[in-house]
C-alpha cells in the first residue's frame, strides 16, 4: 500500500521544490502548452489500465498498477503521475502548503486565457481588469456608444470559453476522484483536496460582504466597481455571480444572473437601473432594484423587504443608508445577512485557522498576515459590521417607537417617503414603475440583453415586457436600441438624464432627445442626491405605495422650484405597439385606475381561469375585476400580489399556480380564480414589517391629505387596522404634540460615548449590579401584567433564530415573546412582564438552559411549549432540568462544595416536588450565602401556595452565570399580578427580614440608584 | 465563553480580531459603540413617561451634558451603569455570535 504520508511529501516535493527529477516529469508533460492554448485537453485512459487515467499521457507515465502494494519504483511513478495530474490541473488540489493560493492561481489563469482568446488579446495586453469592467460596463449600456457587434460577439465567445474552462476543470476533478478512489492512493487525501476547493468558494462570502460595503461607502464611482471587479477577476469568481445563485435567487436563470449583476451594478447609481427590474425578472433583489431607481427621483424610500431578496435587501439598506444619508427615515429588511452567512464566514475563519496550526504551525504567523488570510478576516470583519448594523437597525426602531413615532413621521412627511411594497409586490411596482419613467431604457435594455443573449432567457425577456405593458396600460413603448437617447445614459461624471415623466410614444423620444435640458428634463447631479441636505433633494411627491391592500398607487405632480423633476403617469402613455388592447386610465388626482385589457373573453369555468399566452396572474385578475364590474388600483393590486406571494408554494399550488412563483404561469394552466378570492377575502395585510414603522403611522399621518385628494376613493375599512380620519389625525395630533419633531437623532453625549468607548477597548471595572436583586424584587418594582406567560428567548441565538421558531412552534402559548441579548437581560424582561424566562444558550457555556438550541431542531421545543400555562409540575421540571445542568465549574472558589451539597438538595427536592423542604433548602441558602454577597442565591416565594418560584441564576463575584427561570403563578381573577409593586410594598416587611442585611431599591429608583447598590456594597 | 470571561476580556479580544490593524480595529468599535448607545438611550427613554421623553430629546439634542446628567440624576437614572450594563450585553452577544 502507498503511504500516503510519504507520497505527499514526494507530490510536495515535486510541486514545490521542483527536485531534477520532477523537472524532467515537469518538461515532459504539456502542461504549460495547454495553458498556452487555452483549453485544458481531456483527460485519456490509459491503455489496459482498468480504472486509471491519466491526464497527460506522455512517455514518461508509468501506468498505475492494481496492487495493493507497490514497490519504491512504483510508488515513485504514482507520484510523479500525481505531480503530473497536479500541473494539469494546474496544482488545483495537491499543493497543500498552498491549498488557497493555487486554487486562485489557476482559476486565474484559465480566466485569463480564456478572456485573452476570447478577447483576441493573446498576449494579455488588456489587463483582465479593464475587460471585466468593460464588459460590465457594456452589459448594462454605460458604454452605450461603443456597443459594437464584435462586442456582442466578444462577450459571447467569453462566456462559451469559460463554460467550457469550468467544465474541463470540473470533469478533470472528477476524473481525479475516480482515480483517487482507487486502492492505490489515499482517499482522504483527495477528498480533502476537494473539500479544499469546495472551501475556497466560501470566500465569496467576502466578495458579498465587501460589495456591501463597498455600496455602504461610496460607489459612485467607477472606480469602485473596477476595484470590484478586479478582486472578482482576480479570483475568477466574477464567473459565479453569473453561473450561481444564493438566496433563493432563480437558479441557472438568465434573468437572475443579470438581476444579479444589476443589483452591483447599481454602484453606478445608473438609470438603466429601470430596465434593469422588469430584465431582473420579478425575482429576488427587484425591490431593491425599484428602490435603486427610486433615489434617482430623489425620493426617499422605505421599503419592506422579503424572502428571496438576500442582496437586494442589502443592496436597498446599504444603498439607501448611504444615500440619504440624514434623511432616510428607515429601511426594513427581514434579513440583510442570513444567519448562514454569519456561519460560514466564522466556519471559514475557523478552518482556516485550524489548518494553518495544524499543518503549518511554524508559519502561522505569516500565512495570517497573507493576502488570503487577510480576505478572510475582512469577510469576517464585515460580518461583524453587519451584526452591528443589524443591532442598530431594531434600535432605531425601537428609538422611533419611545419616541411616539411622532418624529420619524415628521421625517416621513418631509422626505415624502416611497413606500414599496414587499417582495413580488415591490418588484412589480418598482418594474413598473421603472418602465413607465423609462421605458426608452427598459426596451432598449431588453434589446441589448436580448441580442447579448439571444436564447438562454428563461424568463423570456419579451413577454415580461408584455407582461408589464399588460398590467400597467401599456406604457412601455419598444424602440431599439439605436433609439436610445444618449442623454438618458449615465455619463463618465455619474450624472445622468432623469426624465421622470418618460416619453411616451417613439416621437416623444424622439422630440425629448433633440430638446435641451432642462425643460422637460432634468439634468440631477448625484452628488445632490446623496447631500444630507434633505431640502434640496426632493424634487417631488411619489406616492407609491403597495403595502397594503387600501393603500393606493398615485403619482401627484407637486412641482417644486428646486426640484422640478415630475413623475407622472401619462393618459396617453398607450401607444406602445404592442398595447394597442390596454387602457391607462389616469384620473385627474393622478390615481391610475386599473389598466386592463378587453375582459370580454375573460371565462371562468368552475372557478378557474385557463391561462392564454402572455396571461399574467395580475393581467388575469385585473381582467376578472373588469370583469365583475369593479376597479383596482395597482397599489390595490400589488398588495394582492404581495400577499399572494408571500404564500408557500403548497397553497400556490391550490390556486393553481404551479411554479410556487405567482410570477410564472403556463398557458394552459388552471388558475383556481374562486380559491384566490376566497384567500383574499379571509387574508388581513401580512407582513407586520410593513406596517411597523411607517406604515400605519405614515398612512394615518397623511389620511387627511389622501382624502382630499382621493375624494372618490374608499377610505380604509375599521377592520383593516387603519384608523378612521378623525381618529388618525386626533392621534397623529397628539403624537406631534408629545414629542416636538427634530432633525437630528439624538445621541449619547460625547462624555457618555466615551464611556462606552472605554468600556469595549478595556476591561470593565463595575460590577453588574443585577444580582443586587432577587427576582422578586425585579418584579415588585415593576407591574407585571397579570395575563402574562411571557417567554423571553435570552441568547444573541436567540436573533432570529429560536424567536422565529417560538412563534412558529406554538405562537398561541407566546402572547408576547421577546428576543433578549443575554441572560442578563432578565431586568428587560421582567419589564415587559416576563414570567418565565428561558435561555437559549450552549452547554458548553455554562449557560446550559432548559431549551437548547438543538431543541429547536429535535422538535423539543414543541413539547416544551405545549405544556399548559402556569403549569406548576411543569416549570419545577423545567427548574429540575436546569439545577441538574448546572455544573460546579461555575462557581470557582470556597463556596463550591456548599454549591454543590446545595445543589445536590435541591435537585433532590425538586425530583420530589417536596415543597417544604425546597424552602426550608432556599431559605438556609440564602441564609448561608446571601450575606456573602458573592454567592449562589435563590428567591423563593411562599404565599399559602407557591405563587413565585425563581432561580436567579449564579453570582459569584463578577461572574453570572447560569439562566434564570422564574414562574409566578398569577391569580386569573384579579387585576393585577399578585407581585406588582404595590404588592411588592406590601410584602416589604417580610423582604426585609428576609435579606436583613441588604437595601431594598427605592421603588423610584429604577433598580439602579446608586443609593440602593452603594448602600448594598 | 463564560461571563467571567467575557467581562475581561475587550471587544477586538473577545472576536479575535487582535491581528487586525488598528483603524478596521477602531471601525469595530465604532460599530458597536453606535449599538450601544442607540440601547442606552433605548432604555432610558423607556424609563421615562412621555413629558420626561420630550424633556431627554430636547436635552439630548441640546448636547448640553451637564443639563443631561442633572436630568438623569433627578430620574434616578445610572446612566453610566447602563452603559456597562449595555456593554457587557453587546460583548455577551457578539462572543456568542462570532465564538461558534
Amino acid at each position: 500500500m502507498v503511504n500516503p504520508k510519504e507520497m505527499w511529501r514526494r507530490v510536495q516535493e515535486g510541486t514545490t521544490k521542483r527536485t531534477k527529477k520532477n523537472e524532467e516529469v515537469l518538461t515532459s508533460q504539456p502542461a504549460d502548452a495547454e495553458v498556452q492554448e487555452g483549453i485544458p485537453q481531456e483527460t485519456q485512459e490509459q491503455g489496459g489500465q482498468e480504472g486509471t487515467r491519466d491526464t497527460t499521457p506522455t512517455e514518461t507515465v508509468q501506468p498505475a498498477v492494481e496492487s495493493d502494494t507497490l514497490s519504491d519504483e512504483q510508488e515513485g511513478s504514482v507520484a510523479e503521475q500525481y505531480v503530473r495530474l497536479a500541473y494539469d490541473l494546474d496544482q488545483v488540489v495537491f499543493d497543500w502548503s498552498d491549498k488557497v493560493a493555487h486554487p486562485i492561481k489557476t482559476a486565474k489563469q484559465g480566466l485569463r486565457k480564456a478572456i485573452d482568446e476570447a478577447f483576441e488579446d493573446p498576449k494579455g495586453q488588456v489587463s483582465t481588469d479593464e475587460l471585466w469592467v468593460k464588459m460590465f460596463l457594456l452589459g448594462f449600456g454605460v458604454l452605450s456608444s461603443n456597443v459594437r457587434q464584435r462586442d456582442i460577439e466578444t462577450i459571447q465567445r467569453y462566456v462559451a470559453a469559460k463554460e467550457k474552462v469550468d467544465e474541463e476543470v470540473e470533469s478533470r476533478l472528477v476524473a481525479l476522484q475516480e482515480k483517487m478512489g482507487s486502492d492505490t492512493v489515499d482517499p482522504d487525501a483527495v477528498e480533502g483536496a476537494l473539500e479544499m476547493i469546495a472551501h475556497f468558494e466560501h470566500q465569496l462570502l467576502h466578495e458579498e460582504v465587501r460589495l456591501r460595503e463597498s455600496m455602504k461607502n461610496d460607489t459612485r464611482s467607477v472606480e469602485k466597481v473596477l476595484e470590484w471587479w478586479k478582486w472578482l477577476g482576480d479570483k475568477n469568481l466574477a464567473s459565479w455571480w453569473f453561473s450561481e445563485e444564493k438566496g433563493g435567487k432563480p437558479k441557472n436563470t438568465l434573468g437572475g444572473k443579470i438581476g444579479y449583476a444589476a443589483l452591483r451594478a447599481a454602484s453606478l447609481r445608473t438609470l438603466l437601473l429601470g430596465f434593469l427590474v422588469p430584465v431582473a425578472g420579478f425575482a429576488a433583489g427587484g425591490t431593491g432594484v425599484a428602490a435603486a431607481f427610486t433615489l434617482r427621483r430623489g425620493i426617499s424610500t422605505l421599503t419592506g423587504s422579503s424572502a428571496g431578496a438576500h442582496a437586494g435587501h442589502a443592496f436597498t439598506k446599504a444603498f439607501l443608508e448611504k444615500s440619504l444619508k440624514g434623511r432616510i427615515d428607515a429601511v426594513v429588511s427581514q434579513k440583510t445577512f442570513e444567519q448562514e452567512d454569519y456561519e460560514q464566514i466564522i466556519t471559514l475563519k475557523k478552518e482556516y485557522d485550524a489548518f494553518i496550526q495544524q499543518y503549518h504551525p511554524d508559519t502561522a504567523e505569516e500565512m495570517r498576515s497573507g493576502a488570503e488570510y487577510e480576505n478572510i478576516q475582512n469577510a469576517y470583519l464585515e460580518a461583524i459590521k453587519f451584526f452591528c448594523a443589524d443591532a442598530k437597525d431594531v434600535e432605531n426602531l425601537r428609538m422611533k417607537q419611545n419616541l411616539g413615532e411622532a418624529r420619524a413621521r415628521n421625517t416621513v412627511r418631509k422626505n415624502k417617503i416611497l413606500l414599496f411594497g414587499a417582495g413580488a409586490g415591490g418588484a412589480l411596482v418598482g418594474g413598473a414603475f421603472s418602465a413607465f419613467a423609462m421605458p426608452k431604457l427598459f426596451d432598449w435594455g431588453r434589446d441589448l440583453v436580448g441580442k447579448i443573449f439571444p436564447d438562454s432567457h428563461p424568463l423570456d425577456l419579451k413577454n415580461m415586457s408584455q407582461k408589464l405593458r399588460n398590467l400597467y396600460g401599456g406604457v412601455a413603448p419598444s424602440y431599439g436600441a439605436e433609439s436610445v437617447p444618449q442623454d438618458a445614459l449615465v455619463d463618465s461624471q455619474d450624472t445622468v438624464s432623469g426624465d421622470a415623466e418618460g416619453p411616451t410614444s417613439k416621437e416623444d423620444v424622439e422630440k425629448k432627445r433633440t430638446e435641451p435640458a432642462g425643460k422637460d428634463t432634468q439634468t440631477v447631479d448625484l452628488s445632490d442626491i446623496t447631500s444630507e441636505d434633505g431640502e434640496k433633494v426632493v424634487p417631488s411627491e411619489v406616492v407609491l405605495d403597495a403595502g397594503a391592500k387600501e393603500r393606493s398607487f398615485s403619482l401627484q405632480d407637486t412641482p417644486d422650484a428646486a426640484s422640478p423633476e415630475r413623475v407622472q403617469q401619462d393618459s396617453s402613455a398607450n401607444d406602445g405597439p404592442e398595447s394597442a388592447n390596454t387602457t391607462a386610465d389616469v384620473d385627474s388626482s393622478g390615481v391610475e385606475q386599473s389598466p386592463v385589457e378587453d375582459s370580454a373573453d375573460f371565462v371562468v369555468e368552475n372557478g378557474f381561469y385557463t391561462v392564454r399566452e402572455g396571461d399574467s396572474l395580475s393581467k388575469i385578475w385585473l381582467e376578472k375585476v373588469q370583469r365583475d364590474g369593479g376597479s383596482m388600483t395597482s397599489g390595490e393590486l400589488a398588495a394582492m400580489m404581495e400577499e399572494l406571494g408571500n404564500l408557500d408554494d403548497a397553497t400556490l399550488r391550490d390556486f393553481g399556480i404551479r411554479s410556487g412563483t405567482i410570477d410564472l404561469i403556463y398557458p394552459d394552466d388552471k388558475i383556481n380564480i374562486d380559491a384566490i378570492q376566497t384567500h383574499l377575502d379571509s387574508s388581513e395585510v401580512p407582513a407586520a414589517t410593513e406596517k411597523s414603522a411607517d406604515t400605519s403611522s405614515d398612512w394615518r399621518d397623511r389620511q387627511s391629505e389622501l382624502d382630499e385628494r382621493f375624494s372618490k376613493r374608499s377610505v380604509p375599512s375599521p377592520d383593516s387596522g387603519v384608523p378612521d380620519a378623525d381618529t388618525a389625525n386626533a392621534s397623529a395630533d397628539a403624537l406631534d404634540n408629545e414629542v416636538e419633531a427634530a432633525e437630528v437623532p439624538i445621541t449619547l453625549t460625547p462624555e457618555a460615548r466615551q464611556a462606552v468607548l472605554e468600556n469595549l477597548s478595556k476591561n470593565i471595572p463595575s460590577e453588574i449590579n443585577l444580582n443586587e436583586m432577587t427576582v422578586d424584587e425585579m418584579l415588585g418594582a415593576h407591574a407585571v401584567p397579570e395575563h402574562l406567560v411571557t417567554i423571553a428567548v435570552a441568547g444573541s441565538d436567540s436573533e432570529p433564530l429560536p424567536y422565529t421558531v417560538l412563534q412558529k412552534y406554538n405562537p398561541a402559548v407566546l402572547e408576547k415573546t421577546f428576543p433578549l441579548g443575554s441572560s442578563g437581560d432578565i431586568e428587560v424582561a421582567m419589564e415587559k412582564g416576563v414570567v418565565m424566562h428561558l435561555d437559549v444558550g450552549e452547554v458548553k457555556d455554562g449557560y446550559t438552559t432548559s431549551i437548547r438550541k438543538d431543541d429547536l431542531d429535535t422538535g423539543d421545543l414543541e413539547r416544551h411549549l405545549q405544556k399548559p400555562r402556569k403549569n406548576k409540575e411543569y416549570l419545577l421540571q423545567e427548574l429540575h432540568t436546569l439545577v441538574q445542568a448546572w455544573s460546579i465549574d461555575m462557581l470557582p472558589g470556597d463556596n463550591a462544595d456548599g454549591f454543590q451539597a446545595a445543589k445536590e438538595l435541591l435537585v433532590s427536592d425538586l425530583a420530589k416536588k417536596d415543597f417544604a423542604g425546597l424552602k426550608q433548602l432556599l431559605s438556609t441558602y440564602e441564609m448561608l450565602y446571601d450575606g456573602n454577597r458573592d454567592s449562589l442565591r435563590f428567591a423563593y416565594s411562599h404565599d399559602g401556595d407557591v405563587t413565585s418560584l425563581s432561580v436567579d441564576g449564579v453570582f459569584r463575584g463578577d461572574t453570572i452565570a447560569v439562566a434564570d427561570v422564574s414562574f409566578r403563578e398569577v391569580p386569573a381573577t384579579t387585576e393585577k399580578s399578585a407581585d406588582t409593586y404595590s404588592d411588592w410594598k406590601n410584602r416589604q416587611p417580610e423582604l426585609d427580614e428576609r435579606f436583613s442585611k441588604r437595601s431594598v431599591p427605592s421603588p423610584d429608583s429604577g433598580m439602579r440608584g446608586d443609593d440602593t447598590v452603594d448602600g448594598e456594597k | 465563553m463564560l461571563k467571567k470571561e467575557i467581562k475581561k476580556k475587550n471587544l477586538i479580544e473577545i472576536l479575535e480580531l487582535e491581528s487586525l490593524p488598528p483603524e478596521a480595529q477602531v471601525e469595530v468599535v465604532d460599530s458597536a459603540v453606535d449599538v450601544i448607545e442607540m440601547r442606552c438611550l433605548n432604555e432610558v427613554l423607556e424609563s421615562l413617561d412621555t413629558r420626561g421623553k420630550k424633556r431627554f430629546v430636547k436635552l439630548m439634542d441640546a448636547g448640553d451634558a451637564e443639563e443631561v446628567g442633572i436630568f438623569l440624576k433627578d430620574k434616578s437614572i445610572d446612566l453610566m451603569q447602563i452603559l456597562d450594563e449595555e456593554v457587557l450585553r453587546f460583548k455577551t452577544e457578539a462572543a456568542t455570535a462570532f465564538s461558534r
